[in-house]
């Protein structure tokens, strides 16, 4: 009995010390400014830059890690490390100057040796960012301090955006690591506006300012990246204040206009160049034949497409591929013809123009082609609502015209990787509902439609596509200098790729993010690519006073 | 205790691991076409990379082999690298996950049995009655019901709709408490309604049990004979038949840990809480094999340790039975 | 005929069971439901006929979903896809079920211990993951989710009729065929068979339980078929599109419901037999 007198006597004591320890404060808290940042995808790369493949990746990095420049949505490049650049045409050379006041968060400067390491290093072991450039660069030098050299194997116009897609690390804390991408960067070190302080996989990532950044520490002391799966989660956590910022809202555009209507929060939804089409498998036979593809450009119901299945977030499509944010090299002539008729009115002209082929409607409603070909074809997905619902849109019209479609939704990777781009694809597809981001630079389209050589993840190779007058333009326009002339080409293209229906284009989505209005003022001025959004607009958030 | 008993209940779980390992190793291979595509679903990969994964499981050697390789290294605990998380190996990852994922397992268990515990007894007592078969009625009609709808209708009723708690994750992120206790307090917080929905759609199989088994022992003499001695009813009910009927219901807990456990991936999904269900669910979507396999693995892992604890458990507090 | 006397006493005592009875009459509706879906709903099933996010008017008594399409006719089309998943997966479940435990338990010896290890293996794996994980590689579809069901499902029942073969095999009219040198077969369809029907119709109406259960989980997590939709597949589109901050209960809480009540149905309906087939209550 007295055992268990003492036992409980003691366990008391236990419970009481832990109590007591459990509610003494841990540390003082200091009034500090927290901005808190609300992401819808766990980053999978870490905080290793070499790693970043996605753009759910970048969101966690350029707040620590800067490019040299960044690109934005009208095509112009804003000088960020480096603050000029220049080119040399006798020597094929690209010569960058780094901007002087650049400088790690623990006081060394930027210097062009930074730079010659963070590309050869991310050549040497084929990190996913190093690949644009590593085909072109022959060897990168050190000019002086703070300029560096990059000597080319051939003359390319937008080297310097593509330099831009990669984040320049310090030599002298990655000079160690041997292959940087089997690396997880415990501790990173950069020159971005914040420095790292804490990171859970799968939660959240804790940075703090820098105080030493470079263009002026930010009003933000503390700035912390929540992880949600949620998206509605998201968007109430907003609304209630316990969220600052929303850098992407792809996938929630049903929610927006409750969020719009909230005071405190700025929605900001634009047109990017993003351009949702209908992509064709040209080794189908009667695909190739343009008059087909011009009957199902005019029976696809894209204003419906762009009210319902976009939620009213997105534009009738410019028939060039490029959308009219991208002002520098838009062929803004090319609009749609049917955007001014009755969809009735296109489904006719679209019947007339089949009828005129000659090409007959079975018992069945479903066209057989001259030579016996019947009009039966599958269109494949990836496994997103807008993609699914699109999809079907798009088959009950063409099934008015009599060409029967099946919708097939596979999952991201199977699609694109195993059907459509993957090196082993099996190429098993009629229709793709695609949706492509494309950089404003056209050295971008002229890849994925002129590639050098032919790859399976291009876009001309996977859709079985040529066309020798128009390739030739665009890998013209990759090697002319003079601008204009580039312009022209470009906008020439434009032209011919409405003209030929390479690709049906549907929409174009607008992408955008939120912010709110009570604590911070946003003095951004520009738009800027996808990806470094979050990087530019937390620099250009200011605290109100 | 007999060695013969725990060498049986040993092999079966060895055994069952042994099987698991076999389907993780059989499923990718079985599968059309190339292996090597199989195994990253086709994602673009250099020469070199292709070259690492050939090697890395061995490939290009004869089947025994790579599954000798497979084998030796599933024991030492190395389940390969996730794709997603690219260069973290599987193991790192789950194991973070882990203690999540037992945290509102074990407590929706506790409530469970408390829940069907009492429900069981109340419908025993008065069996035959309406009370009793409107309790079946309800127990039917909730087991019944999918889980994860269940997890939806709580979220939008006390998360979305009167804001009592927090609407997904583990913690508030980022956040600085003044104390621990006001950590742990927020975990509850964020805890409460993932154990209330599985408490609450899985309680109905121990009711189930524990009302059956309680009526049987019920109709048993000695309970009669304690009433005649004019014992008080709550005594009666508690402490003679209660304690027999609970020992069906631990046996019954282990095997009901296999549901459970597999009931997490829908609860985390939705309220996208970070244990390994919710890791299934995302490796899932990013098409992500090697830890979808490796999530296999540790669930089959759990489950054996679960049963094996539950079967010591029954030894333990049944001194009748002798194995 | 002793045979109708059987049914109709069996009808007799069935009709006593309320839970039983209504589960019938709600497996009824919902069949006739999925039969003559193109006359009942009034609105077609995939193509919007309202304004987005509707809630329920006399137009459309279950609201609208996130594209304007009339949840009622998306319910009853729905109806379609789970039955048949249901009642097909269950099928297979039983067929494979049934003949490992009628082989096992007819045959004993060691084929018996053999299949019997194999069903111990099935049901200790967690069969959640394990459907997941085959759903995964296999791809999302229908029939994706009949096969994982049917390759994981069966080993409740195999260890059922086992059971219930043994225990007839020691009878004495069984021991007396074999003494006169009746076949196996024989004793099979004459013997065994009469006295294995119960467990098996009584499992096989959990089996669809089950089956309809695991089609609306693994459609919720993505890997059903989105364009031919089940409930599962609704309630997946409702959880991704938004309709808990938008307040749309009419679209979250019909699918579940109509979920619960057929799975529900069936379990009252497999409960009963159970009963009056006078068996234990199928562990799970």
């Amino acid at each position: 009995m007295r055992k268990k007198r003492a036992l409980v006597a003691l366990g008391a004591i236990i419970f009481i010390l832990t109590f007591v320890m459990a509610f003494s404060p841990l540390s003082v808290a200091e009034a500090k400014t927290k901005y808190v940042v609300a992401w819808y995808a766990d980053p999978g790369a870490g905080m290793n830059p070499f790693l970043a493949r996605a753009h759910s990746d970048y969101i966690f990095i350029p707040w620590m890690y800067e490019p040299m420049n960044i690109e934005t949505w009208d095509g112009k490049l804003i000088p960020w490390l480096a603050k000029s650049w220049e080119y040399k045409a006798a020597t094929m050379e690209w010569i960058f100057h780094i901007d002087e006041r650049a400088r790690w968060s623990d006081g060394k400067p930027v210097t062009a040796e930074d730079v010659k390491f963070t590309f050869d290093v991310a050549h040497k072991y084929d990190a996913v960012v190093g690949n644009p450039t590593k085909k072109y660069v022959d060897a990168i030098t050190v000019v002086d301090e703070r300029s560096v050299a990059f000597k080319l194997n051939e003359t390319l116009a937008a080297f310097p955006s593509t330099v831009g897609q990669v984040l320049i690390v310090p030599k002298h804390r990655w000079s160690n690591v041997g292959d940087v991408t089997k690396y997880t960067n415990p501790e990173p070190l950069g020159s971005g506006p914040f420095k790292f302080k804490e990171f859970k996989q799968r939660t959240y990532l804790a940075l703090e300012k820098n105080e030493l950044y470079w263009q002026g520490p930010s009003d933000i002391d503390e700035l912390v990246v929540r992880v949600f799966s949620n998206m509605q989660a998201e968007i109430q956590a907003l609304q209630k204040g316990e969220v600052d910022f929303i850098p992407d809202l792809a996938g929630v555009e049903n929610l927006l206009r409750r969020l719009s209507a909230d005071k405190n929060v700025n929605v900001q939804m634009e047109m990017t160049n993003n351009t949702f089409y209908v992509a064709l498998n040209y080794r189908r036979e009667p695909l190739k034949n343009k008059q087909l593809r011009q009957a199902l450009d005019y029976a696809a119901p894209k204003e419906r497409i762009v009210t319902i299945a976009l939620a009213g977030y997105g534009d009738l499509p410019l028939m060039g591929y490029f959308a009219p944010v991208v002002k520098k090299w838009v062929n803004p002539t090319v609009t749609w013809e049917g955007r001014k008729m009755e969809e009735e009115v296109r489904i006719n002209k679209a019947n007339e123009i089949l009828d005129n082929l000659g090409w007959k409607k079975g018992s069945d409603g479903i066209r057989v082609t001259s030579d016996g070909t019947k009009l039966e074809y599958r269109i494949k997905c990836m496994s997103d609502p807008a993609f699914i619902r699109t999809a079907e849109m798009v088959k009950d019209n063409w099934a008015k015209i009599g060409v029967k479609l099946t919708v097939q939704v596979h999952d991201r990777r199977t699609l694109y990787g195993g059907i459509v781009f993957g090196g082993k694809s099996t190429k098993d597809w009629d229709f793709l509902l695609h949706r492509s981001v494309l950089r404003p630079d056209p050295d971008h389209i002229a890849r994925e439609y002129a590639p050098e050589p032919p790859q399976s993840w291009y876009n001309a190779t996977a859709f079985g596509w040529e066309n020798d007058e128009m390739q030739t333009i665009l890998k013209k326009s990759r090697r002319e200098m003079d601008e204009t002339k580039r312009i022209m080409m470009i906008k020439k293209f434009q032209e011919m790729f409405a003209d030929e229906l390479v690709v049906i284009p549907l929409a174009h989505k607008h992408m955008g993010y939120a912010y709110r209005t009570d604590r911070f003022v946003n003095t951004n001025e520009f738009d800027v690519y996808t990806s470094l959004i979050p990087l530019v607009n937390v620099v250009g958030m200011k605290l109100k006073k | 205790m007999s060695s013969r008993w725990l060498f049986r209940r040993l092999t079966s779980g060895v055994m069952v691991l042994f099987a698991a390992m076999i389907i993780n190793f059989a499923i990718p291979r079985a599968m059309p076409g190339d292996p090597v595509d199989s195994f990253t679903s086709g994602v673009k990969l250099t020469a070199e990379a292709r070259q690492a994964i050939v090697e890395r499981f061995g490939l290009d050697k004869p089947l025994w082999v790579q599954f000798a390789r497979y084998f030796v290294n599933t024991l030492k605990g190395d389940f390969g690298v996730s794709f997603y998380y690219f260069p973290k190996p599987v193991l790192n990852i789950m194991m973070q996950a882990l203690p999540w994922t037992l945290l509102i397992v074990v407590s929706a268990m506790i409530f469970q049995v408390i829940i069907g515990y009492f429900l069981g007894v109340a419908a025993a007592w008065r069996v035959g009655t309406r009370f009793d078969s409107i309790i079946q009625t309800v127990s039917i009609t909730v087991f019944s019901s999918p889980i994860f709808w269940v997890a939806m209708v709580f979220l939008y009723v006390f998360g979305f709709q009167l804001e009592w708690f927090p609407l997904g994750g583990n913690y508030t992120a980022g956040e600085s408490y003044p104390n621990t206790f006001a950590f742990l307090l927020d975990v509850m917080k964020h805890a409460a309604l993932p154990i209330a929905t599985l408490a609450f759609s899985r309680f109905a199989v121990y009711q189930v049990l524990m009302r059956n088994t309680m009526v049987g022992v019920l109709r048993e003499q000695y309970i009669v004979t304690a009433e005649a001695k004019g014992m008080g009813q709550f005594r009666v009910k508690h402490r003679h038949a209660a304690r027999n009927a609970m020992l069906p219901m631990i046996t019954f807990a282990g095997v009901s840990l296999t549901i459970q456990i597999g009931g997490s991936v829908f609860i985390e999904t939705v309220f996208s809480y970070p244990g390994i269900g919710k890791l299934i669910f995302d490796s899932v979507i990013s098409r992500d094999y090697p830890m979808l396999q490796g999530c296999f693995f540790l669930f089959s892992l759990l489950v054996i340790i679960g049963t094996i604890v539950v079967d010591f458990l029954y030894l333990f507090l049944d001194p009748r039975i002798k194995y | 005929m002793p045979k109708k006397k059987a049914i109709i006493e069996f009808c007799r005592v069935y009709k006593q069971r309320k839970t039983a009875v209504f589960g019938f009459v709600v497996v009824v509706v919902f069949f006739l439901a999925a039969v003559f879906a193109p006359f009942i709903a009034p609105h077609s099933p995939r193509e919007g006929s309202g304004i987005p996010f509707d809630p329920p008017s006399k137009e459309h008594w279950l609201g609208t979903n996130d594209v304007g399409v009339d949840i009622f006719s998306e319910l009853v089309y729905s109806a379609r896809v789970s039955l048949t998943v249901g009642f097909v997966a269950a099928s297979a479940v039983v067929i494979i079920g049934s003949l490992i435990g009628l082989i096992s338990g007819f045959f004993g010896g060691f084929l018996d211990e053999f299949l019997m290890r194999i069903t111990e293996i099935v049901l200790v794996l967690p069969r959640l993951p394990l459907m997941i994980v085959m759903a995964a590689y296999l791809g999302p579809g229908m029939w994706t989710i009949i096969f994982v069901y049917s390759v994981v499902g069966w080993a409740t029942l195999a260890r059922q009729v086992r059971s219930q073969v043994l225990s007839v095999k020691e009878s004495d009219f069984v021991e007396a065929s074999r003494a006169i040198g009746a076949s196996n077969s024989h004793i099979i369809i004459s013997h065994i068979m009469p006295n294995v029907w119960g467990v098996i119709i009584a499992n096989a109406i959990m089996e669809v339980m089950f089956a309809i259960l695991v089609e609306a989980g693994l459609s919720f997590l993505g890997l059903g078929d989105p364009v031919h939709k089940s409930w599962g597949v609704m309630l997946y589109f409702a959880q991704i599109q938004g309709a808990f901050l938008l307040g749309t209960w009419w679209w979250i809480f019909p699918p579940g419901v109509c979920i619960a009540l057929l799975s529900s149905s069936f379990n009252f309906i497999g409960t009963a037999l159970n009963d009056l087939f006078g068996l234990k209550l199928g562990k799970r």
